[in-house]
């Protein structure tokens, strides 16, 4: 429990600061390299817009449960301990799932 | 060198040929006798005469031959003429084939004897092929057809295929041509000969036989016949010895057995009461169907059960079981809420009460309530067998009634209507209420969630569930496959048994071009428009099924689900990676997706003579490409697009 938290308090508020810092610094392109890379649209699909997982953009969670969702799933997905993708990377996958856009008017199932 | 006796001669003792030597002084005299047919297996060892008909046909030597010369060079009435007037007797429409020397008699039968017609020959490029079309014919027909193989080689083939049928309780019936007898075999029979042909096959199948007469062989496969199509149905397969089909007939001709379906098994009426006072008294009753209807008459009668009891459907999908718009039709969480489940010919029984997360301890965690009752009717526990364990986990359910679910369905709601009392009314309707709200909100969930992602390229599969249907919907329509993609279930509305056939059963792949082709098939006659959503490593093992679409001018749209990968087990090395902390940035990807370099459906399915368009990569292009593939399908040939997609 102790070991979670640290985690999280150490973890997070370092992430955040570079969610903010590089949003401006690192080209979109960039991003959605990374979330393709690091195989996050198997299950979320390329606009993290859901399939064989939940939908996750445009409006994922908030960045700190997002964070420790990729850290510590508690469903079905692997989890993605740092030494494999970093706060840096975490960051730019959150960045591109935020970026997707809402559907247009007229995109419509029927 | 004296020829040989004819194999599957009667108890006179004569051969065909000695017998119509005899007959021939008589022969005028028997003009008029009737054809003996259809006689039962008891009556097989008394030497009936052949008919006057056949008696005028073969009496005459070929012309410019002596008798010895005749028999030495020509064979009348040969055994493979009276198999196929035993597959005509069964009632099966077609024989899927890739040729082989083993049945050369047979299939000479078909055209020549036969017609080619009931049954017809449909020529297929693999044996897995024949099988998997056998597969997709019997869901739609509800009859079997007969996939005739070579013994050795063509079982080794099809066995995946044979395996798929298996797990999907489908009857079909399998002729393997074998060479039983080693003083006749030449060089390449002895290699393609075996004591055993069906043995690779053998734990995947009902029955099997290897006769070495005809008359046993006609009673061998009229039984075969009977056992597929008993539930729980099932593949069997029967050894056609080309010595038996290419001698002489002999009198097994004149005693064909008769077939003698058996009626599906009926459960116990006090069983069903029994259940019926559960289901009646549960709070939150659910049923779980997922082989279960055969015909609409199933359909019609699970969702009389459902609408009786106010109870939700979750349909497991191995059959179209009930209607996707019913405001019955739940989604599978709706078992984690009931107090009492009813399974109907579930495979998977322990899987509706606990799962196994993927995680790296393998612990089982409980999904349904810890004092649900579970009370299954099923045929399932009545045939099985121990090596492959498609049987699933055991799970000792509060009762368990053997017995055909559809067959049990009209008892089980008149049991249910006996139990239930009139003040029940009001809580049943306040259930009604709750699953229409819950139907609509699960729907509308759907459809706003197929709008993301609608413009993006590679398209989303919600888009192409969603212009599939459009391009079809007006049609009188059947969809012949099993997309992974839950939208699908949603968006389309599934009314018609017909409509929608289940999966593979065994997950082997392989199975999809080649078992949509034979539902096609299966299709024709009725002048539906055929859907197959093809997913793309699945055609590359079967890819000629497509020619045989072509040759044989089976109508079917075959939309390509191209992720270009084989996704399932991408996603499997990629989650191996993670847990392993090591190269989830794109190693996952050697050894499973199908690219560098892409593979040109579009050009692959022109080669085999079917119209063709794609890689389609932009969306706004998918519904015009599909109403023009429509068009040619409706003209009453296939139609391929493919469409480069997300991966689920």
């Amino acid at each position: 429990m102790s070991t979670r938290a640290g985690f999280i308090a150490a973890g997070v508020s370092s992430v955040l600061a570079a969610v903010g810092a590089s949003v401006a610094a690192q080209p979109p392109r960039g991003d959605r390299a990374v979330f393709v890379d690091y195989g996050c649209y198997q299950c979320h699909g390329y606009e993290g817009q859901g399939g064989e997982a939940l939908r996750i953009a445009p409006s994922p969670y908030p960045f700190e449960a997002f964070a420790e969702r990729v850290r510590r799933p508690v469903n079905e997905m692997p989890a993605y301990a740092r030494e494999v993708l970093s706060d840096a990377n975490l960051a730019a996958i959150y960045r591109y799932l935020r970026s997707r856009a809402e559907p247009s008017a007229e995109a419509s199932a029927r | 060198m004296p020829a040989k006796k004819a194999k599957g001669d009667g108890a006179n003792g004569l051969s065909r040929r000695e017998f119509l030597a005899g007959a021939s002084a008589a022969g005028a005299a028997l003009a008029g006798t009737p054809a003996a047919t259809a006689q039962t297996a008891a009556d097989a060892a008394r030497p009936v005469p052949p008919s006057g008909a056949r008696l005028a046909r073969e009496q005459g030597a070929p012309e410019g031959y002596s008798a010895e010369e005749a028999a030495r060079y020509f064979v009348d009435d040969p055994g493979s003429d009276v198999m196929v007037e035993l597959i005509k007797n069964l009632d099966v429409d077609y024989v899927t084939t890739n040729a082989g020397s083993s049945f050369r008699g047979l299939h000479e039968s078909i055209l020549n004897y036969g017609g080619n017609r009931k049954p017809e020959l449909i020529t297929c490029v693999h044996e897995e092929q024949s099988v998997a079309m056998a597969h997709g014919y019997a869901k739609v027909a509800g009859k079997p057809i007969v996939a005739a193989c070579h013994g050795t080689v063509g079982i080794q083939h099809a066995a995946m295929a044979v395996y798929n049928a298996w797990c999907d309780r489908v009857p079909v019936i399998i002729v393997a041509g074998n060479y039983l007898d080693g003083d006749e075999r030449r060089v390449l029979e002895w290699i393609h000969a075996a004591q055993d042909c069906v043995q690779p096959i053998r734990d995947y199948i009902k029955w099997d036989d290897a006769p070495s007469s005809l008359q046993s062989f006609n009673e061998s496969l009229v039984r075969a016949h009977k056992i597929a199509t008993t539930p729980p149905m099932g593949p069997v397969a029967i050894v056609a010895d080309s010595t038996v089909q290419e001698a002489p007939a002999g009198n097994a001709r004149n005693s064909l057995p008769r077939p003698s379906p058996t009626r599906p098994p009926r459960a116990d009426d006090a069983a069903l009461a029994e259940i019926a006072r559960l289901l009646v008294a549960a709070d939150a009753p659910v049923i779980v169907a997922d082989r279960v209807a055969r015909d609409q008459a199933g359909v019609d009668l699970l969702v009389e059960l459902a609408e009786t009891l106010q109870a939700p459907v979750v349909s497991r999908r191995g059959r179209m079981n009930f209607p996707t718009a019913h405001h019955l039709n739940a989604g599978g969480n709706a078992t984690a809420q009931a107090d009492v489940i009813l399974g109907l010919e579930l495979n998977d029984t322990w899987g509706l009460v606990s799962t196994v997360p993927d995680h790296v301890q393998r612990e089982a965690v409980r999904i349904a309530r810890p004092n649900v009752k579970l009370v299954t009717i099923g045929s399932g526990d009545l045939f099985v067998k121990s090596n492959y364990q498609n049987f699933q986990r055991y799970y000792g359910a509060d009762s368990s009634v053997a017995g055909d679910a559809q067959a049990s369905l009209p008892a089980l709601i008149e049991a249910v209507r006996s139990a239930q009392t009139r003040p029940g009314r009001a809580a049943l309707q306040a259930r009604e209420r709750k699953w229409r709200e819950a139907r609509a909100a699960r729907r509308a969930d759907t459809l706003r969630a197929a709008r993301y992602a609608w413009d993006a390229s590679p398209i989303s599969t919600a888009r192409l569930t969603s212009e599939i249907w459009d391009a079809v919907r007006e049609h009188d329509w059947a969809l012949v496959s099993e997309p992974l993609f839950p939208s699908l279930h949603e968006i389309w509305q599934i009314e018609r048994h017909y409509q929608y056939i289940g999966g593979s059963g065994g997950a082997g792949m392989g199975y999809g071009a080649p078992a949509a082709v034979g539902a096609a098939l299966a299709h024709r006659d009725k002048g539906r428009l055929v859907v197959n959503i093809q997913k793309d490593g699945d055609l590359m093992y079967a890819p000629g099924a497509l020619w045989t679409a072509a040759h044989h001018k089976i109508p079917l749209l075959s939309v390509m689900h191209n992720n270009r990968a084989y996704h399932q087990e991408l996603m499997h090395v990629q989650r191996m990676a993670a847990r392993r902390r090591r190269g989830v940035d794109g190693s996952a990807k050697i050894g499973t997706t199908l690219e560098d370099p892409f593979v040109d459906y579009a050009t692959m399915a022109k080669s085999m003579g079917v119209w063709a368009a794609g890689p389609i990569e932009d969306p706004a292009k998918l519904a015009p490409v599909l109403r023009e593939a429509v068009a040619v399908v409706a003209g009453g040939a296939p139609a391929f697009v493919d469409v480069v997609c997300q991966p689920r």
